[in-house]
Order: structure tokens, then sequence, then C-alpha cells
């Protein structure tokens, strides 16, 4: 007499006749049992799956994009108008697949240029691109604009960038400069107290707005010495055309409240945008644009999606933001350290 | 198109939208060529199953189920599939055990979103695979990269069946929790 089977055991069972079934009946076994057990198998077949992301990637080659588009070329119900893939003279020929082949490695431009051959391939405008495809991700992320000079600001700004520079520079000191940071930002808060109370005098009531930015700030500053605040430092991604830039990502004990400051960061080019992205999993879920205030960007939001494991800054066009980031990345991180 | 996700590329393909493949090989072929480098070895058949995977979603992108699976992972089982299937016709399984445990070339550097992901994933998943135990971790790879039922996988070790069965669920179990907590990693 066999004992009953687990969920578990259930869900393995279904998995591996998926795993050790031929490609001619692969769809038939995903497709087989009932929904329980459906969903017992998909979750094994999933985890088993994992295993490929673990291998180091494999640059495709350019002969089996040749062949591939050699194979396409043969297929009539191909929809894609190819005159209009046709660079001009002078301009970058179509690649193997038909559309302007992305430089390989993937660069910067690659972006730009194979979503110009694509949005030209199907007929359709940038916003046709944009539209039903995005996954329903993003939050809404209200964030704070970049702050203007202030005269009673500048201490308080000097010493948010004297953390940022610690933390992109001497990650190894982090939690001591950090420390640090924190005695010299209560000295600082003293001082913006005194300054609030003059904006709140007779003859400073006619600076509404300067005294809106000051409880943004006093909120950051806040957040960067609480004790419970949590502390991610971004750093330069390989490959990236900002080399020099840092951030740090603070993000409040209750793990909603973040504050972004970046640093360094080069213009981002003509109608492009810096924007940040968390990580959720897989999905990118985008946090807003930002843009330099000289060689500062700050951000900040009450929002930050439950299950975040990264943060990362990209360069992308200027506008409505797509699903997923499709330009540069140039600050990333996913270390995220108690702030003391 | 890059910024579409994979079931919306998927839907595009199966309307013979060219770009949208083209968009679907730049995500996804340095995973697949992973996948059946390491079932295959380096040589020109693991390129040409990675061909043949593409231009099957080509021809059949229409029957994706996201019920079933996800898109990458729909992908992987069906290069995966194709490559040990050309293992066993061939008869290279011995051959191919040797080019899994060979050392295989790394992308260098992250340079675009698409290898931030795929660095970021990897290394994840390659901390919640070196948490396992020698012996679980031996089995799932068998099970997965060289299409080894349970029963060959015993007879090749020369272990019981239930022992290897019980190697493989210990180790799915802990590979999907780890895959859980480390979602949880920074919040």
């Amino acid at each position: 007499m066999s004992e009953a089977k687990s969920p578990d055991e259930i869900g393995l069972d279904a998995a591996l006749e998926v795993l050790e079934s031929p490609l001619a009946e692969l769809e038939a076994r995903l497709a087989a049992g009932d929904d329980a057990t459906a969903a017992l198998r998909r979750q094994h077949v999933e985890a088993f799956a994992q295993l490929a992301w673990a291998l180091p990637a494999a640059p495709a080659s350019a002969a089996g994009r040749e062949r591939l588009l050699a194979a396409l070329q043969g297929d009539e119900t191909v929809r894609v108008a190819r005159p209009v893939l046709l660079a001009g003279p002078g301009g970058p020929a179509p690649g193997p697949l038909g559309v302007l082949d992305p430089p390989a490695p993937p660069a910067p431009a690659a972006g730009s240029r194979l979503g110009a051959a694509a949005r030209a391939g199907a007929g359709a405008s940038g916003a046709g691109a944009a539209g039903g495809g995005r996954r329903p991700t993003a939050p809404v992320v209200p964030f704070a604009a970049p702050q203007r000079s202030y005269g009673w600001a500048l201490p308080l700004a000097a010493v948010f960038a004297l953390a940022t520079i610690g933390v992109g520079l001497h990650d190894w000191r982090l939690s001591r400069q950090l420390g640090e940071t924190r005695l010299q930002l209560a000295a600082v808060r003293h001082e913006s107290e005194q300054l609030a109370a003059k904006l709140q005098s007779p003859g400073g009531d006619a600076v509404p707005a300067m005294a809106a930015k000051m409880r943004d700030m006093q909120s950051q500053l806040a957040l960067v010495t609480s004790s419970g605040s949590l502390v991610c430092a971004l750093r330069p991604s390989p490959g990236t055309p900002a080399r020099g830039a840092a951030g740090v990502l603070y993000v409040a004990d209750d793990h909603q409240h973040w504050y972004l400051r970046a640093q360094n960061l080069p213009p981002p080019g003509e109608g492009r945008a810096y924007r940040l992205w968390f990580l959720v999993g897989d999905a990118p879920v985008h946090a807003g644009a930002f843009t330099m205030e000289g060689s500062e960007a700050v951000m900040s939001s009450p929002t930050m999606p439950k299950g975040t494991s990264a943060a990362l800054i990209t360069i992308e066009p200027a506008g409505e933001p797509g699903a997923r980031p499709s330009g540069p990345v140039v600050l990333y991180g996913r270390d995220i350290k108690p702030l003391v | 198109m890059r910024e579409l996700s994979d079931a919306e590329l998927l839907r595009r393909i199966a309307d013979h939208r060219q770009e949208a493949l083209s968009a679907l090989y730049d995500r996804f072929s340095p995973l697949l060529l992973a996948v059946t480098r390491r079932i295959l070895g380096n040589g020109s058949d693991a390129e040409e199953v990675v061909q043949e995977t593409f231009l099957q979603v080509w021809a059949q992108a229409g029957r994706y189920d996201s019920k079933r699976s996800s898109v990458p992972t729909w992908l992987v089982l069906i290069a995966r599939s194709r490559a040990i299937d050309l293992l066993r016709s061939r008869g290279v399984r011995e051959r191919a055990v040797t080019a899994a445990t060979a050392e295989m070339p790394g992308d260098e550097s992250p340079r675009g979103p698409e290898s931030v992901w795929y660095e970021e994933r990897r290394a994840r998943l390659a901390t919640a695979l070196e948490g396992l135990p020698t012996e679980q971790r031996q089995v799932v790879e068998q099970a997965f990269f060289l299409g080894m039922s349970q029963r060959e996988i015993a007879e090749a070790s020369r272990i019981p069946l239930g022992t290897v069965k019980t190697r493989t669920l210990l180790a799915m179990r802990k590979l999907r929790e780890s895959l859980r907590e480390e979602r949880r990693e920074l919040l």
C-alpha cells in the first residue's frame, strides 16, 4: 500500500514528465493534467528552468543570426515592409534580421537604432510600440523636484554630498562614514530649524514654496539620520559612459519612503533623461525620471514596490517611460545595509 | 521594441512581426546559447539548436500559453529539449558530460539593461545553487542539462532510485525557497 504523495511530490513528478519528454511531446506534457496539477507542475518547471539562468551568458554569434535571417527570408508571411527598414545612403545597413542591426556587443546607441528600426518596421509610431505591451507594474511614484540652491540649504547639501562621496569611493567604510555623517547632519538639523523659524517670522511669509522645500528637506534629513534606515550604494555599471558617477539610495525603516542622491552623471543627451528603476524579482519597475542640477540630482518618494531587490539608473528617451528600460545602465546597486 | 514585455513580443511574433523576433533573439539568445552549450558543448551544434529554437518560436508563437510557463522558461524548455534530443540521437552523451563540466566562457561585463538583468539573476541563482549539497545539485543538473530520468541517474550513480528522488525533491524545495528569500533581499 503506497502512501499518498505530497503536493511537492506531485508537482515534481509532473515536472519531471515534462523534462523527460522528447521535443515532440513537450507541449502536450505542459498542457496535461488538471489545473491543480498544472499549478504544482509549473512551480517545479520554473524552478528547474532557473538552472539555466545560473550559467554564464554566452554571447550569440553573428553566424547564427545570418542563418536565422536566411531561413526567415524564405517565409512569405513576413510582414515587415523591407524598404522602410533600409537605411539611407551612408547610413547603417540593415542587420541580418532585416532591421538595423544593433552593434555587438550592445552599446548605448544600440537601443535607439534598434528601436527606430523596430518602429519603422512595425509601420507604427513610437506610441504604438509603447502601447498595449506594457507591464502593469509601474507604481505612482511622486518625487521631489530637484532642489534649487538656497543659502540655508547649502550646508545640508554639502553634508549629503559628503555622505554620497563616502559611499561611492569607500564602500568598505560605509558604516563608519555614515555614522560620522549622522553627527554632522544632527548639527545641520539644528541650523535648519533655526532657518525654518526665520521663514515663519514676520516678513518671512513670502516664501511658502521655500517653506515646503524646507519640509521636504527636513523629511529627507530625518530619513537619512534614522537608525532604522537602510542604505544602498549605487555604483557605475561596467561599460557605463558615467564611470565617475555615484549614488546612494536611502530607504526608511517603513520600507516605503526612499531618497536618492546621484552625483557626477554626465548630461544624458538631447531628448534623453535619467530614469530610476527598482528591480522586483526580474521585473523592472519605473520609479521616476530626474535631471541633474549641476553635478547632483535628488529624488524622493513615499512609495517603493514590495520585493525590491535592486535599483538602477538608466538613460532613456524623454517623455513617457517604457515598461522596461531600453537604454544603458549607468548606476546599479543591489546590496543594502543598515545605516549604522 | 526592446521596452516591450516578453509576452508582448511573442504576440507580435505570432503576427509574424520580424522585428519582434529580432528583439526576442537579442533578449534571450545568450541565455539559450548558454543552455545548449552546457548540454552539447561549444561546437556548432549549440548555435544550430538556438537557431532552430527561434525558428520554432517564429512558427509556433501562437501556441504559447502563459498559464503553463513564463516566456523565458518556455524558450529554455524548447531549446533544452531540442539539444537533448540531438544529444540522444547522436549518442554523444558522454562527450556532453565532459563538455558540461568544462568552464564556459562568460560575458565579460554587463553592457545594457538586458545584461544587467541577466547578471543580476545569474548571481542570485548561482548563489542558490552553491548552497545546495553537492549530491543534490548533481541530480537536478543531471535531470535538467542531460535529460536523464530519475532511474537513469540512479543507475549511472549506482544509488537507489528512492535516494535520487529524495535528493531531487530536497534540492527543488531548497531552490524554490532560496529563490523566494532572495527576492526579499532589499526589502
